[in-house]
C-alpha cells in the first residue's frame, strides 16, 4: 500500500499549517492565506491522480 | 491485500489526519480522502475475483445475463456514493452530502426500471 502518499500528504500539511501560524503571528495574514492555498493545490495535485484512478478501478471493476 | 496492513494503515491515517485537523481541517479532509482512496484501491481488485465467482454461478441458473451487470452496476453506485456522501458529512457539509445521496438514488431507480418494467409485465401477463 501506497504509505508514502500519505506521509507526503501530512508532512505537507504541517509545513503548511506551521508556516501559516508563523505568517499570521507576524501580522501578514494574506501571505498566509497564500500559503494554505499553496499547500491545498499541492495536496491536491497529489491526490488527483489517485482519485482518477479509483475513478477507473470503479468503472471497469462494476462496469459502469 | 492483508487486513492487518490494511487496519494499520487507516490507524496511523486516523492519527495523521486529527493532528492535522487541529491546524488546518481542509488538510485534514484531503489526508482522509486520500486514505479512503488508497484503501479502497487495493480493495477494489479483490471484489473483482467475488464478481467473476458470482458470475460463475449465476451462469448456471439460466436467467438473463443482463440482470447480473445492472446488479454490479448498482453495487458501483453505491459504493461510490457512499464515499462522497461520507466525505461530505465528514467535512461537515451535510447538505452536500444529502444532495450526493439523492443524486445516487436517482440514479439507482432510473437503473433498475428495466427490471420493475419487465417484473409489471410478467404480473400482467399471468393475470391475463
Amino acid at each position: 500500500m501506497d504509505i508514502d502518499l500519505v506521509f507526503k500528504i501530512a508532512g505537507t500539511g504541517i509545513i503548511v499549517s506551521v508556516l501559516s501560524l508563523v505568517l499570521k503571528k507576524a501580522d501578514r495574514e494574506e501571505q498566509a492565506m497564500m500559503t494554505t492555498l499553496a499547500g491545498l493545490i499541492v495536496v491536491l495535485m497529489l491526490m488527483i491522480d489517485q482519485i482518477s484512478a479509483l475513478f477507473e478501478t470503479v468503472k471497469a471493476v462494476f462496469g459502469l | 491485500m492483508h487486513i492487518e496492513t490494511s487496519v494499520i494503515f487507516c490507524v496511523i491515517g486516523c492519527i495523521l489526519a486529527l493532528l492535522l485537523k487541529q491546524y488546518q481541517k481542509v488538510q485534514g479532509i484531503l489526508l482522509s480522502i486520500g486514505i479512503c482512496v488508497i484503501v479502497m484501491m487495493t480493495a477494489l481488485p479483490e471484489i473483482q475475483r467475488i464478481f467473476d465467482t458470482a458470475q460463475n454461478i449465476y451462469a448456471q441458473s439460466h436467467l438473463d445475463g443482463a440482470y447480473f451487470g445492472i446488479l454490479c452496476k448498482a453495487i458501483g453506485i453505491c459504493y461510490l456514493t457512499q464515499l462522497g456522501t461520507d466525505i461530505c458529512k465528514d467535512s461537515g457539509e451535510n447538505a452536500i452530502g444529502t444532495a450526493v445521496e439523492l443524486c445516487g438514488r436517482i440514479l439507482l431507480v432510473l437503473l433498475s426500471l428495466p427490471l420493475f418494467l419487465t417484473l409489471a409485465e410478467t404480473v400482467l401477463e399471468m393475470m391475463t
